[in-house]
């Protein structure tokens, strides 16, 4: 409109300056023009408008359908663009995310895009709409409030069963020796014969050493447990190199765990641990793996100086001489807390995506600038620093999984947890 | 959008061709010269979609033709000159507008509907402009200058409460 407005201006002060009415009626159509445009533009615009998405949680990587729709309330013609900002980190697969429509009134025009993201929440904001007369001189902005988010979940891999071996189970039958003769699979111990026994219960062999009495095999029960897997999302713990964060592995094992442990049956609880602590309180079945998956969609790293060691942890979340799975790459201050945890009677499981080969691999390819070989002996030093600390906890009677993640962690654990932890507690 | 796109062309020729003919047919062959440059400045920004140029290039246009009439170039090509020049500026603002988004709702239709107002819009003011240009009244200094106070201060008033683009 300034192009327009300063041509009029310039034509009829030229045409007043040179007393020439020529000039001034060729301002004569650009008046028109900029007239007809005036009475053109929208006025009392009301305009709505609506997103909506396809699946508001999906896994990594799947494709989302966004639906926009823009719909004209008010009495007016309106011509409007709108412009659908995608939130940051995701990625257009397919589609348009913006439109130019012509909407009488109660008109609406809709339009779909498809976005796919990497795990975390992403954000839509407000739906952009411009409105202009039709000759595009006279804008309006509108931002319309069109809220809505989608959650990228982490993949869970399918595991076969993990053993675990908590001090105390739940009541119900599942697949965790219990401790606790009874009926089961595994021989548990000998015990006096009692009325009702079954028959081929009784141990031949060590009621024939006593004359008067008759000994019964005690099978182990095997019952669900509580397991509490604890993240560690500290800025301080969590690598970072250009190829990606370390933190992105502990997230799918989280979740390969939490899915694996649930659908065993066990009552599974989750903290997230790191700038806040984000507590899913133990629960049951697929409600309880969808809250453990948006919890982990959303989790991120973070520092909080009051969290930068896990004295803070809440252990008291999860029930007394339960099944604790830490996942972390660890730091050297984590070993003595998880000791203690031992002490208290928790079985402890460390899975712990390993900084140092992460950092290694990516240091292999990147140009530094340092001495290869001071690279080596720096690497080789904290990777001795690092199998100490896991030593420190395999003596204290921690199971202990070091993940090199460049390896398939349904592979690592499998090869890990091979043989049942001891009896020892 | 093609033919959109031939008809910005075929006005854009066409009020080049007015205007520089006027030029060219009073002997002013620099100002012909300075028409066709403007002109190639103007095809120049459509091609790389900078609507700045083109904007440039009806301005450059219009001031040229301005010029000619005070120069004494018949009225008549000229103020259709302009009103061409006028057309093309607006239906390269709409290409460019149309070809920032993917999705157009019912395009056919908003284009059509959109040439027909426009066309409406210039053959009127062309009317008007030759009816000003044909009609002399007699006015005097002081009414005159109050209208052209007038014109001004609606402009500026225009100006004000609508931000300009």
């Amino acid at each position: 409109m300034t192009t327009l407005l300063g041509l009029i201006f310039a034509l009829l002060l030229f045409g007043l300056a040179a007393l020439n009415g020529n000039v001034i009626a060729l301002a004569m159509p650009f008046v028109a023009y900029l007239g007809w445009s005036m009475l053109r533009r929208p006025e009392r615009i009301r305009l709505s408008a609506a997103r909506s998405l396809s699946l508001d949680r999906v896994s990594n990587g799947r494709p989302v359908e966004v639906t926009v729709t823009l719909r004209n309330e008010g009495e007016s013609v309106v011509e409007a663009r709108i412009d659908d900002p995608i939130a940051p980190g995701l990625e257009l697969v397919e589609g348009t995310t913006s439109a130019i429509a012509t909407l009488g009134p109660g008109g609406h025009v809709a339009f779909r895009y498809t976005v796919r993201g990497q795990r975390g929440e992403h954000r839509f904001r407000d739906i952009l709409v411009d409105v202009t007369d039709s000759a595009g001189l006279f804008h309006t902005g509108l931002a319309l409030d069109a809220r809505a988010t989608l959650v990228v979940v982490p993949t869970a891999q399918r595991l076969r069963r993990i053993n675990i071996r908590p001090p105390r189970t739940r009541g119900f039958a599942g697949p965790i020796p219990a401790r606790v003769g009874g009926s089961g699979i595994d021989f548990f111990g000998l015990r006096e014969y009692q009325v009702g026994d079954r028959l081929r219960r009784i141990n031949w062999r060590a009621s024939a050493r006593h004359e008067q009495e008759l000994f019964t095999n005690d099978l182990e029960q095997e019952r669900l447990a509580d397991v509490g897997i604890i993240v560690d999302a500290r800025d301080e713990t969590n690598t970072r190199t250009p190829n990606g964060s370390l933190f992105e592995h502990s997230v799918a094992a989280a979740a390969t765990l939490a899915d694996t442990f649930l659908s065993e049956g066990n009552r599974v609880g989750m903290v997230i641990y790191g700038s806040a602590i984000v507590n899913v309180f133990p629960g049951y079945g697929r409600v309880q793996k969808m809250r453990i998956l948006r919890a982990l969609g959303r989790a991120s790293t973070g520092h909080n100086e009051a969290l930068r060691h896990l004295d803070r942890l809440p252990t008291r979340a999860f029930p007394a001489q339960s099944q604790v799975v830490f996942v972390s790459p660890l730091s050297r201050d984590d070993a003595p807390v998880l000791t203690r945890m031992r002490a208290r009677g928790y079985a402890v499981m460390v899975v712990s995506p390993d900084p140092v080969s992460f950092e290694a691999l990516w240091l292999k390819s990147a140009s530094t600038g340092f001495d290869p070989a001071f690279q080596q002996t720096a690497v080789r030093m904290l990777q001795v620093e690092r199998r100490l600390i896991l030593r420190q906890l395999r003596q204290v009677g921690v199971q202990v999984v070091n993940w090199d993640v460049t390896h398939p962690f349904d592979q690592v654990i499998r090869d890990a947890l091979a043989q049942r932890p001891s009896h020892r507690h | 959008m093609k033919h959109l796109s031939i008809l910005t062309r075929a006005s854009l020729a066409g009020a080049l061709a007015l205007l520089a003919g006027a030029y060219a047919l009073m002997g002013g062959w620099a100002f012909a010269g300075a028409v066709v440059a403007v002109g190639a400045l103007w095809a120049f920004g459509m091609r790389r979609r900078a609507m700045a140029l083109v904007s440039v290039g009806l301005a450059g246009l219009t001031l040229l033709a301005a010029f000619g009439l005070a120069q004494g170039l018949s009225a008549a090509p000229v103020l259709l000159a302009g009103v061409l020049a006028l057309a093309a500026w607006d239906m390269a603002r709409l290409l460019h507008r149309l070809g920032s988004v993917e999705h157009i709702e019912n395009r056919d239709v908003l284009i059509r509907q959109h040439l027909t107002q426009l066309a409406g819009v210039c053959v009127a003011g062309l009317l008007i402009a030759l009816a000003a240009s044909i009609i002399r009244l007699n006015l005097s200094f002081a009414a005159v200058f109050a209208l052209g106070l007038l014109a001004l201060w609606a402009l500026s008033r225009l100006s004000r409460k609508r931000l300009p683009h």
